[in-house]
This record gives C-alpha cells, sequence and structure tokens, in this order.
C-alpha cells in the first residue's frame, strides 16, 4: 500500500506550530496593521493553515486505512483480536500476517476497488462512525455486536482477486473453481464461504452461519438496525 | 464621516482578531487530530475544523478589503484637501 510517511504529520504540526507563533505575536504585541503586518498575518492565517489542512487530511485519511483505527471502535474488537492473533488460522488472521498488507489489512481487504473506490469507501465508513455514534453501536455488548453487525453488502470476490489473479494453474486446476467459476464471477458463491476457503472473522458465525447465538448475560439491544 | 471611518477602522481590527481566535481554535483541532487519530477527532478536523479555518480566512480577507477601501477613500479625501485648500464637504 502506498504511504505517505509520518513526515507528513511532522509537516502538519510544524506548520500550525508556524501559523499559530505568527498569530499569538500579533494577539500579543498589537501593532499597527500595515502592509508588513498584514503579510505576515497572510502567512499566519492563510499559508500556514493552509498547509496544515491539507497536510493533516493526508495524514488523518492514512489513519482511517491502519487496523488499530478500526478496531478503536470497541466493536470492532473481537476482529482485531483475531486478525492480530498469531496463533488464529482464520482467513482474516492469515492474511493480516502477509506484509503487503501490513497495518492495513482491514483496509486492504474491505477497500472498494475502482475508479471511485477510495472515495467510495470512505463515504461507507462515514456511515459506519454514524451507526456507532447515533445508531447504537456504541452501547451494544460485544455479543450483540457479533450477530447483528454484518457487512452491508456481500462481500465482493473481485477484492479477493486483486492478489488471486484466478489465472494460474494451481487455481484453474481446482474442480471446484471451474465448476463454480459463473457463480465466483457474480458474486453468487463467496471465496469466503464455510464450503470454500472458510469465513474471514469465524467467530461471528454460528453453526447456521447467520451469526453467534446471543449469550444469556447479553443485554437489550438498542441499535438501531443490522447492517447486513 | 469621521465616525464612519473610525467605525470601519475599529471593524478591521475587531474583523482580524476574531480571524486570529477562530484560526487559533481550527489549528488546535486539527493538531488534537494527529495526534489523537480516532474517528471523531479526524472526521471532526476534517468538517469542522476546516470550516472554522476557512471562516478565519475569510474574516482576515474581509478585513484587508475593508482595510484597502477605507484607507483609499481617506487618501482621496487627502489629495482634495490639499489640492483646494480645504476639505471636500466645505466646498460643496
Amino acid at each position: 500500500m502506498p504511504h505517505a510517511g509520518a513526515w507528513i504529520g511532522y509537516i502538519a504540526l510544524g506548520s500550525a506550530a508556524l501559523a499559530a507563533l505568527l498569530i499569538i505575536y500579533f494577539l500579543v504585541k498589537k501593532p499597527p496593521l500595515d502592509l508588513r503586518v498584514k503579510l505576515i498575518l497572510l502567512l499566519g492565517l492563510g499559508v500556514f493553515p493552509a498547509i496544515t489542512a491539507a497536510t493533516s487530511t493526508v495524514a488523518g485519511m492514512e489513519q482511517t486505512t491502519h487496523r488499530e483505527f478500526c478496531g478503536s471502535c470497541h466493536v470492532m474488537g473481537d476482529h482485531l483480536a483475531d486478525a492480530t492473533d498469531p496463533r488464529s488460522q482464520s482467513l482474516a488472521a492469515r492474511h493480516t500476517r502477509i506484509p503487503f498488507f501490513g497495518e492495513e489489512s482491514c483496509y486492504v481487504c474491505h477497500a472498494d476497488y475502482g475508479m471511485y473506490g477510495y472515495a467510495l469507501t470512505k463515504a461507507g465508513g462515514m456511515r459506519h462512525v454514524y451507526l456507532y455514534y447515533l445508531g447504537g453501536y456504541d452501547h451494544m455488548s460485544m455479543d450483540e455486536a457479533r450477530r447483528k453487525i454484518h457487512l452491508a453488502k456481500p462481500y465482493d470476490n473481485l477484492n479477493c482477486r486483486q492478489c488471486h489473479s484466478t489465472t494460474a494453474r494451481v487455481w484453474t486446476e481446482v474442480p471446484d473453481h471451474r465448476s463454480l467459476e459463473h457463480e465466483l464471477e457474480t458474486n453468487r458463491v463467496s471465496c469466503a464461504s464455510a464450503g470454500c476457503h472458510g469465513f474471514a472473522h469465524p467467530f461471528t458465525k454460528g453453526p447456521d452461519g447467520l451469526g453467534l447465538v446471543p449469550s444469556a448475560s447479553s443485554s437489550a439491544t438498542t441499535a438501531g438496525g443490522a447492517a447486513r | 464621516m469621521k465616525l464612519l471611518d473610525g467605525l470601519r477602522a475599529h471593524s478591521v481590527t475587531w474583523l482580524v482578531r476574531i480571524a486570529c481566535y477562530l484560526a487559533l481554535v481550527a489549528l488546535a483541532i486539527m493538531v488534537v487530530s494527529l495526534l489523537v487519530p480516532r474517528p471523531l477527532p479526524v472526521i471532526f478536523a476534517m468538517s469542522v475544523g476546516h470550516l472554522i479555518g476557512i471562516l478565519a480566512f475569510a474574516c482576515y480577507f474581509a478585513s484587508v478589503l475593508l482595510d484597502t477601501t477605507t484607507g483609499g477613500a481617506r487618501k482621496i479625501r487627502a489629495i482634495d484637501s490639499t489640492e483646494s485648500g480645504q476639505p471636500r464637504s466645505e466646498r460643496e
């Protein structure tokens, strides 16, 4: 994954500090508003804040692709714990251990690929934030979260094919791949299903594949609805 | 006319000060989003933070415009006074 790097955060902090210094100088010293002061204020109120805004946006957007960011909402705690568990054999954990996925394993698998993929992924992320803070997810117990929170739409096999091209002999020689080629192409059968490569997050699935049965200790539902 | 100029002059100072305080708030919000990169601070910085920053610059820009127009009018009056030896209002 392309990285802007930590330096962009330092640029944002540096330009914010410079802007703040210039502004505080004006507020404390109260110099007459001549051309020199106007130019200083142009730097303090225009140029440096603009640099801060641009670089902090890039740094912020990059942060939103990090696994820790996704796991910062408590309902994703189990997903984060499983993905980072070195002993777990779930699809999510095995993929997280691949260096390419690295710290951004949630994003690499769940991003919408395509022309507007980045923007659409971020728009989808805004929906998650809405559901978390206003849709009742923040009051959910983990048991409820496992049963009620699902993908908004079926997982697209195209995301798997970003790496697994489905043209190598090891893939085409598998009889199930050949017989299900059309179904896989049209997402009628998911690569990450029980009969194929298993669920990416199997702890969220019960025997029926619809989620765990809530335990006796789980509290009453407060969510507005599941996001299947 | 002096009263209007006085008001304008004060508006300029007032607008610049407002711009400074707004910019400090916007910068603080953006810095917090960098230091605490959790969903709410990041989204807050990218929406409200940027909006406050734009508002700060708009206030600064308005103050510069106001100062320029006031300064321009003052210069014209000064030239008129120098040429005729008396203010324009007295001549009229």
